[in-house]
């Protein structure tokens, strides 16, 4: 049968990757988006006591309990400040479903495979390259492209 | 075609059949001669050989095909029914319950000894030629029977439909037309999907990326309106159409499509499909079973039963009551409104939305419910297994088996209750020589009971055995190191008998494979105590043991008392709680570093709340404190809180997640009345 489909499959498999960017800090984050699920904007938390630091705590989403993850504090990074910008990022990890602070989302590339690479130490100095998965080039832009299976697996050191 | 849908209907139909089986079973075991019990069997064991062999698995039919044969000979009375036979039934049923089990794994069962056990049986009275006879025999009527079925359906089969050429005021190249008509040629059903997305939806691009690789997963994509590139680009209003050949029903589609966010509806129409002949033809085939075994079913009520129900998935259930859940934080949320606006006409609407949603809420608990039976039944197998291992005679009675409980209960206390009957078949009941000497009648008795209370359900274990002695279970533990001899000397005798719930105490004597791995009682307790239930157990030596369980009717919702802690709330489980005391903060005391107070004559310890949450504020000085009494083990711990907001029904909602799977101190958390999480502390795990 025809073109759609078989040109979909490709996107995910091979070449082409779809992927939501979202901004944290100084720095500009992909994640694909077949792992996004919505997009919300911060609703309350509930801290959870006695939880590692980088678990902010939860929220009720359309009634069910999602566990909120503080990024910047996982990697390390300078706190930043909640604004109006502010969002969660739901996403769902191999069926764990986990809301991520970001700063912003500003939109959804597509990018060739051919324009990720290895992530330069500049970046690994900061950031735990468990947590990686590569950099995306676009024209001047760097994208941090990053490894979620990894960051929800407590046992890499923070 | 897809067959994990069938092999589920298939599992459960047999697991049905098979406990059919194993009652009648028992039922011929103690009536060797009323023949309608083995009638019944062969009508089970038939079903499930008609199923099993349209399914493909050859070893059920070959096996349930010789069980057949010995029953058929039982029934003419060729073959008698000695305790032997009656064995190698319940050997064969075991074998196709893992036969029916190995179904998902594809693991293969050896059942070449059992069939030469069968064999052994029938030939043991009977002429070898006839019993070939009466094989073949049967194998023609069977092939007869599935012959007559299968053509009828490959007729229907080939019958096609047209393809409508225009679909939507679509237009559809020849290319397209031909990919319509090979997708049905191919049994799939092509369905057009509207799919308009939200108003307020940011990422339009993002979201039908979504909708085509959600659909993509469920069928073949045949066109988009607009196209592909032209959605990428966000060339499109808030609606666009997808053409897809597909297996999956509307609903599933549906219901899909709309987890994805910012989807404001989906509406599917089918453009074209075959006649739906394969899952046409499943379900005549399970009904002219079903009919035959009717027809066939003579006078005995019990024997059959007919029951008007429609199978549903366990996880419908639980989203449908997560959807009551939410309902009802809205209509509390809206009733919370309603009172600020102070608006008469919206008084009247709301009471009625309270009332529907009360209804709802009943409804949607009733319909989790299931009848204890479904647990209850397969206790007089495996009592009668245990009594013959270890040469005892027991009546088991059972009663209550129509009392209804949640579903998620019952598939919790199903090993309790094994591990309670075994002790009681095992240590209670003793053996046939010392009842004689004792002038107990011989047979012991074990009784499960099942009674509807106000809120909960009261299960008792019961049995007429040799009871507890509290003085030879104070030995027990001062033995096994639990506690000292002073400490025992100071329990009542009926504190005595609740040492068998320690950890690491076990009452057996001698160990058996059976019972007495030491991990038995406290087990119980903690998975009954999980489920806001709890155990009680009361013995008299000589006369037996009772024990009784006492569980809520459903697990979903459980009474808490909410408390505020540094402005955060938290929900304290009525079950833990004792009761709530106010003190004054000039009378705590401290005892090696630690606050205490004096209450009732006790020393109760004090927790603060604040510091055991580690609230991130500090603790204001107040010089009146609110103190919640627990129960934790046995003793009583006082919480100090911040301020006490009453009682109230919560819905649990679990909390396990990768991040969270080394967490201790909470049950899981709620959703408040004005949207908010609050957390469920769990007593024995946070102190």
């Amino acid at each position: 049968m025809t073109n759609v489909s078989e040109s979909y499959a490709n996107n995910i498999d091979d070449d082409l990757h779809q992927l939501v960017v979202f901004n944290l800090g100084v720095e500009e984050f992909g994640v694909n988006i077949m792992q996004v699920q919505e997009i919300i904007r911060m609703p309350d938390i509930t801290r959870i006591p006695r939880s590692p630091e980088y678990v902010k705590g939860v929220i009720n989403l359309r009634g069910k309990i999602i566990v909120v993850m503080d990024l910047d504090k996982r990697f390390g990074m300078n706190e930043t400040e909640m604004t109006e910008e502010s969002r969660i990022v739901v996403v769902d990890i191999n069926g764990t479903i986990i809301g991520l602070v970001v700063d912003s989302v500003s939109e959804v590339i597509r990018l060739k495979g051919s324009n990720i690479e290895h992530t330069p130490e500049i970046i690994t100095q900061k950031i735990n390259a468990d947590y990686l998965k590569g950099v995306g080039k676009m024209d001047d832009r760097l994208l941090i492209l990053l490894n979620l299976e990894n960051i929800i697996t407590e046992t890499a050191a923070a | 075609m897809d067959m994990s849908e069938y092999k589920e209907i298939f599992k459960a139909e047999s697991e049905e059949h098979l406990q059919q089986l194993n009652d009648s079973l028992l039922g011929l075991e103690q009536n060797p001669n009323d023949l309608e019990y083995i009638n019944t069997m062969f009508r089970s064991a038939h079903t499930l050989k008609g199923m099993s062999a349209t399914m493909g698995f050859s070893t059920i039919a070959e096996l349930t095909h010789e069980m057949e044969n010995l029953m058929d000979m039982v029934r003419k009375s060729q073959v008698e029914v000695s305790n032997g036979l009656i064995d190698i039934l319940f050997e064969c049923l075991d074998t196709l319950e893992a036969l029916v089990e190995a179904v998902d794994s594809g693991e293969e069962v050896d059942i070449a000894h059992l069939q030469a056990t069968l064999a052994q049986a029938m030939e043991g009275t009977m002429p070898v030629q006839e019993i070939k006879g009466s094989v073949t025999a049967s194998i023609d009527t069977i092939q007869n029977e599935i012959g007559k079925e299968i053509p009828e359906n490959t007729a229907d089969a080939e019958t096609k439909t047209d393809v409508a050429p225009v679909i939507d005021n679509v237009e559809l190249s020849d290319n397209e037309k031909q990919a319509i008509q090979d997708a049905i040629d191919e049994g799939n059903r092509v369905v057009s999907l509207k799919v308009i997305l939200d108003e307020s939806c940011v990422l339009k691009s993002a979201r039908s990326t979504l909708v085509l690789i959600n659909v993509s997963k469920m069928g073949e994509i045949i066109k988009c309106v607009p196209t592909e590139a032209e959605l990428e680009d966000e060339k499109f209003d808030l609606e666009f159409s997808v053409i897809f050949a597909t297996k999956s029903a509307d609903e599933d589609i549906v219901g899909t499509i709309k987890k994805i966010s910012e989807i404001k509806d989906v509406i599917p129409t089918t453009v074209a499909e075959t006649s739906g002949v394969e899952e046409k033809q499943q379900e005549k085939k399970s009904e002219e079973t079903e009919e035959k075994k009717n027809t066939s079913a003579v006078k005995r009520s019990d024997a059959v039963k007919s029951i008007q129900s429609v199978r549903v998935n366990i996880e419908r259930l639980d989203n449908l009551m997560n959807l009551v859940g939410e309902l009802i934080i809205n209509k509390i949320r809206l009733n919370q409104l309603a009172s600020d606006l102070n608006a008469k006409d919206l008084d009247e609407s709301l009471a009625n939305l309270d009332r529907l949603t009360n209804e709802i809420q009943t409804e949607v608990m009733e319909s989790r419910m299931v009848p204890i039976d479904q647990i209850f039944s397969r206790f007089p197998r495996m009592v009668r297994d245990l009594a013959k291992s270890e040469g005892k005679q027991i009546n088991l009675i059972i009663e209550g088996k129509e009392i209804e409980l949640d579903r998620t209960v019952l598939d919790e206390i199903g090993d309790p209750l094994v591990h309670l009957l075994r002790n009681a078949v095992d240590h209670g009941i003793e053996s046939e020589q010392e009842r004689k000497q004792l002038g107990k009648p011989v047979a012991g008795l074990v009784r499960l009971a099942a009674s509807r209370q106000r809120n909960s359900v009261l299960i008792e274990v019961e049995d007429d055995g040799k009871g507890m002695e509290p003085g030879h279970l104070r030995d027990i533990a001062v033995k096994k190191g639990l506690l000292t001899r002073e400490e025992v000397d100071k329990l009542s005798d009926n504190d005595a008998l609740n040492l068998i719930f320690m950890p690491g105490f076990s009452g057996a004597k001698v160990v058996t494979d059976i019972s007495g791995r030491g991990v038995g009682m406290d087990a119980v307790k903690t998975k009954i105590e999980a489920l806001g239930g709890s155990v009680k157990i009361s013995s008299v030596p000589g006369q037996g043991s009772i024990m009784k369980l006492q569980l809520p009717l459903t697990v979903a919702i459980i009474q808490s008392l909410m408390v505020t802690v540094a402005g955060e709330t938290y929900a304290i489980p009525l079950g833990n709680v004792i009761r709530d005391v106010g003190i004054k903060a000039s009378d705590i005391k401290t005892i090696e570093g630690k606050e205490v107070i004096m209450l009732r004559g006790e020393v109760l310890p004090l927790l603060r709340l604040h510091d055991v949450l580690e609230c991130p504020t500090e603790e204001e000085e107040k010089q009146n404190l609110i103190v919640v009494v627990v129960e934790k083990m046995g003793s009583n711990i006082g919480l100090v809180v911040d301020d006490l907001l009453g009682q109230q029904e919560v819905i649990i909602k679990t909390l396990d997640n990768k991040l969270l799977k080394n967490m201790k101190g909470f049950a899981g958390a709620t959703i408040l009345g004005d949207g908010s999480v609050a957390l469920i502390l769990d007593i024995a795990t946070l102190i």
